[in-house]
């Protein structure tokens, strides 16, 4: 028996048979001869398949007569959902669960806050006040306190593939630069600065210990940044010496406001007469003893302003402009808090102090000064009527 | 600049998975960082590296499926400078998951352009099929790389592979490349073997790799060591194929 040498011979047939209809798409576009030419697909030989058209219903039908028709299968299929097939697939419905994490062990004290130690101590951090911290730390956006998970053993073959020589070198530079900004920085404070250079030390020993202590070292070279980029981009009315002018200026208006108050006694006496006339609740209020009042509120103000400034910039060396905005609301909370020692005293709860309006003054100027004891004093007051903290939050009640 | 290389074949049993292992083993012994993506629902190639796919909590199907989760989180060291994306048989729903995903074509491109990882090359198995998973590598890939066995059938699965990449160009990554072709599982002394040999030199031309991997037993051993060939048999022909392989990949560049 003959048979054909060709027969089961790919020779040929490479383009026809791997080539789409389209030809090679990684050549379209390609510039004219560049490409190789690309034969169109040829049916096999012996067999013209041009123009032969695909089998329609009918024709499957008639081979295959008794088969259900396609569309009676389509109507089963919508009539019956596939209950094998949901059965295979539920499981797949929900994703499967995280790991859950390692639970504290019970009795462990919560981990301290990394919180860092700004200039401004004048505030008790455990005042509040209407429910408001007014701790200046603790002014600003809120989040949710992160606890750090223990570290885990470090995978020597991921460490070894994630955390390369380049990454390395890269940090290790980082910290050559921040130091370098550091020591030539203009608007960092002493011990800005000298928090900064204590974090980049432990950012490089840490690289220098272990690769997989890059984390930690990525971490304070990153605390070190925002630091320094923090007090980099402060406007310059965040300057102490801005900020000292500010306090000049609301001084000498104080004093002005003393000087027109001797000046006025005839205004003044006009308007307590004039209030006395809405009814007798105004027959013990005196403009004068007010308007003396918050001066000396403000005053009491402007000398803490000045007192925290000298602390901070002077003594202390922990100037941080993010803070301005307390050193100019100060006078201004305390002219408030003059003019609120005088109701208070009004109201009877100090009412020797009406006999004796020098020391009505001086507790004016003190909380002024100290605005945080007249803070405290509210919030005892009002703990008093209040809500009772403990067992009333939803928390605590769940 | 991290290469992503997408190893696919319309048709099974091509030697794509054994081609992403090996080569993968060859480039990291070259120096390079290579991450080994295993999206594959049968995956052998997390099997042949000696990982129990039924006991990964985090695979390409988390990758795939949740948001937000980083490639360095489910990476695998799998030998020096070479870590893998393990697959598991979840990903076989992954399609299913997917379905209504405004970007389920993209997930896997999303996942490799937010990932910090210092990869110098990514090589990514797909299943044997034209499905969402494939055409996720082939979307999220810069290169192909088309394995093709010696034999009349697997020059057939290039045909539709090549009708997808079409669509592919015109639809979702028209820069998709084709990185090379390479002749695989060649049976020395077979006339079919060379005449497939000569198609593919004839029709891809260049694109061919000269490189060309026999049909071997240490080849087909390695995976149930758990190891690649270059660390199971180091000194075998098969292992230096594929170092050949390595060398034009690079080359190729």
């Amino acid at each position: 028996m003959l048979t054909n040498p060709d027969e089961g011979s790919v020779k040929g047939k490479g383009a026809e048979t791997m080539l789409p209809r389209r030809g090679d798409p990684f050549r379209a576009g390609a510039p004219a001869g560049s490409a190789a030419p690309v034969p169109p697909p040829a049916a096999p030989r012996g067999v013209d398949l041009s123009g032969t058209p695909d089998l329609t219903a009918d024709d499957l039908a008639k081979l295959f007569p008794d088969a259900p028709s396609p569309n009676a299968l389509a109507a089963e299929n919508a009539a019956a959902p596939d209950e094998a097939f949901e059965a295979t697939m539920a499981p797949y419905a929900t994703l499967p669960a995280e790991p859950a994490a390692p639970a504290a062990p019970p009795g462990a004290a919560p981990p301290a806050p990394q919180g860092r130690q700004t200039g401004n101590n004048m505030y008790d951090p455990d005042i509040q006040w209407l429910g408001l911290q007014i701790n200046p730390d603790e002014i600003g956006i809120k989040t949710t306190e992160f606890v750090r998970p223990d570290a885990v053993q470090a995978d020597t073959g991921l460490v070894a593939f994630l955390v390369t020589d380049e990454r390395l070198k890269q940090r290790w530079k980082e910290i050559d630069d921040l130091e370098a900004v550091v020591t030539t920085a203009p608007k960092i404070s002493l011990k800005v600065a000298q928090e900064m250079l204590d974090r980049l030390a432990t950012a490089r020993n840490l690289l220098l210990g272990a690769r997989d202590q890059i984390e930690d070292a990525e971490r304070q070279i990153g605390e070190a940044r925002y630091i320094y980029e923090r007090a980099r981009r402060s406007k310059w009315f965040e300057q102490p010496s801005i900020i000292f002018g500010f306090q000049l200026i609301m001084m000498l208006i104080m004093v002005g406001g003393f000087i027109w108050m001797l000046g006025a006694v005839d205004v003044l006496v006009a308007v307590d007469g004039n209030l006395r006339r809405l009814g007798p609740a105004f027959d013990t209020l005196s403009v004068a003893v007010l308007w003396a009042s918050i001066l000396w509120g403000g005053l009491g103000g402007v000398t803490g302003a000045f007192w925290n400034l000298w602390r901070h910039v002077a003594e202390k060396k922990d100037f941080d402009a993010s803070f301005s905005v307390w050193y100019y609301t100060y006078p201004l909370l305390g002219m408030m808090l003059g003019a609120f020692v005088y109701v208070v005293v009004l109201s009877g709860v100090l009412s020797f102090l009406q006999e004796t309006p020098l020391f009505l003054f001086i507790l004016a100027w003190a909380v002024g000064f100290q605005q945080n004891l007249i803070f405290k004093l509210v919030n005892n007051v009002l703990k008093r009527f209040g809500p009772d903290d403990a067992g009333d939050t939803p928390q605590t009640a769940a | 600049m991290t290469r992503v290389i997408v190893v696919a074949n319309q048709k099974g049993g091509v030697g794509k998975t054994t081609l992403v292992s090996n080569l993968g083993a060859a480039l990291a012994e070259a120096g390079q960082k290579v991450v080994l993506i295993d999206l594959d629902p049968q995956s052998a190639l997390t099997a042949g590296f000696g990982l129990d796919p039924y006991a990964l909590s985090r695979t390409a199907y988390t990758l795939l499926t949740r948001d937000n989760v980083s490639l360095a989180s489910v990476l695998r060291p799998v030998g020096d400078n070479l870590v893998l994306v393990p697959g598991s048989v979840d990903l076989a729903a992954a399609e299913y998951q997917l379905a209504d995903a405004p970007d389920q074509v993209f997930r896997l491109r999303n996942v490799l352009a937010r990932s910090r990882v210092p990869a110098d090359c990514v090589l990514i198995d797909t299943p044997p099929s034209i499905g969402l998973l494939t055409v996720n590598g082939l979307v999220a890939a810069g290169e192909l790389l088309v394995p093709v066995q010696c034999q009349y059938l697997a020059m057939r699965g290039v045909r539709g592979l090549l009708e997808s990449i079409w669509l592919i160009h015109e639809r979702f990554n028209p820069e998709l490349n084709l990185l090379g072709v390479v002749a695989t599982m060649y049976r020395g002394g077979s006339d079919h073997s060379r005449e497939v040999v000569d198609e593919l030199q004839a029709v891809f031309e260049h694109k061919l790799f000269d490189t060309i991997i026999e049909d071997e037993d240490t080849v087909a051993k390695a995976p149930v060591t758990g190891k690649p060939v270059l660390t199971y048999r180091p000194q075998s022909e098969a292992a230096a194929a594929f170092r050949r392989l390595a060398e034009e990949v690079l080359h190729a560049h």
